[in-house]
């Protein structure tokens, strides 16, 4: 009755530990002392499958985002009332995003 | 022609990308680029706390410069005389604060204009007591309201203040830079794109070490502060 409680508790702490991203020796130490408890081996094995298996999935995700993207066309946008926009003509008036506007405007 | 214009098509080259100018009103710039409408915005957009919430920006490629516009015939015009080529820092503001308290005292009971969504908001309600302040969807929009005589002094960026068409306005006071409007201006993009960042990033660090920027400036604004 004393040493039931305390195997299951080593149990579950290594478990716990596998499950939280224990290392490949804590790993092998909770198959150990899964396998003397006997059933567990097959959960600590189905964990490390996941693990594998996340692992995949994060490596997968990683080599997407890798690649970067090629920008070969850029959208840039602009207010286009902003004065930066236009210029100085010789006559020393200003011209450029203003001319478009109105051109818009009276299309529009 | 044009300093946004010839600065968009420099760094386009240097990018080597193709480029096209999609236009939006000021207060929808970011909703547009947050929503993949446009990848950028190309205009020297102040960087600052609050608008680093929702964009990121490129390497910054010029202090902006702030100022206040009046009609010449102003009231304001003869009080506090033409604008003078001083730029306050308005990081420290021990040393800002003669500058400011001599505008902040012209202004009080005026009623001033500025753009929505501009950190020039904060400054008005910071520095200026006393003032009413009326906010419009563009800089144009301030500057028409400005002309027809609706407000008495447009709170304005260095481009709406040089870009004076009508010879009826003038600054007044000096220019103020730093504070919150940041280490300098840039272009926004989105925070999901990295590598956009970095090959535009990298093209105005080139832009800037051979002087294509500050030369752009000079002949359009002719005056240049490199970022802070």
């Amino acid at each position: 009755m004393a040493k039931a409680p305390e195997l299951a508790s080593v149990t579950d702490r290594k478990s716990s530990r596998a499950e939280t991203g224990a290392t490949s020796s804590d790993t092998r130490g909770a198959i150990v002392v899964g396998s003397a408890k006997g059933g567990v081996g097959r959960q600590e094995a189905f964990m490390l499958a996941r693990r594998a298996s996340a692992i995949l999935v994060a490596l997968a995700v990683l080599s997407g985002t890798a690649t970067a993207k090629e920008w070969t066309k850029l959208r840039l946008g602009t207010s286009a009332d902003e004065p930066p926009s236009a210029s100085v003509q010789a006559d020393g008036t200003w011209w450029g995003w203003k001319s478009i506007s109105r051109q818009t405007s009276a299309s529009a | 022609m044009g300093l946004e214009i010839d600065l968009a098509a420099d760094i386009c080259k240097r990018m080597k990308v193709e480029c096209e100018w999609v236009r939006q009103d000021f207060a929808s710039l970011i909703p547009a680029l947050q929503k993949d409408q446009i990848d950028v915005i190309f205009m020297s957009l102040a960087i600052t706390t609050k608008r680093q919430e929702m964009v990121t920006f490129s390497t910054p490629f010029v202090a902006p410069r702030q100022g206040v516009l009046v009609l010449k015939t102003s009231p304001l015009a003869a009080s506090v005389g033409e604008g003078n080529t001083e730029t306050v820092t308005l990081n420290d503001s021990a040393s800002a604060q003669p500058a400011v308290d001599t505008l902040a005292k012209a202004l009080r009971g005026k009623v001033i204009g500025t753009d929505a969504g501009s950190p020039r908001i904060e400054m008005a309600q910071r520095y200026f007591q006393g003032i009413e302040l009326r906010t419009y969807p563009s800089p144009g929009d301030v500057k028409r309201e400005l002309l027809a005589g609706h407000i008495d002094a447009d709170l304005a960026s260095r481009g709406v203040l040089m870009a004076d068409d009508s010879s009826r306005l003038q600054r007044i006071g000096p220019w103020f830079i730093g504070g919150l409007f940041g280490p300098g201006s840039s272009v926004a993009l989105r925070k999901t794109d990295p590598e956009l960042k970095a090959k535009l990033d990298q093209a105005i660090k080139a832009a800037l070490a051979d002087d294509t920027i500050k030369n752009l400036y000079l002949r359009y604004y002719h005056t240049w502060s490199p970022p802070m």
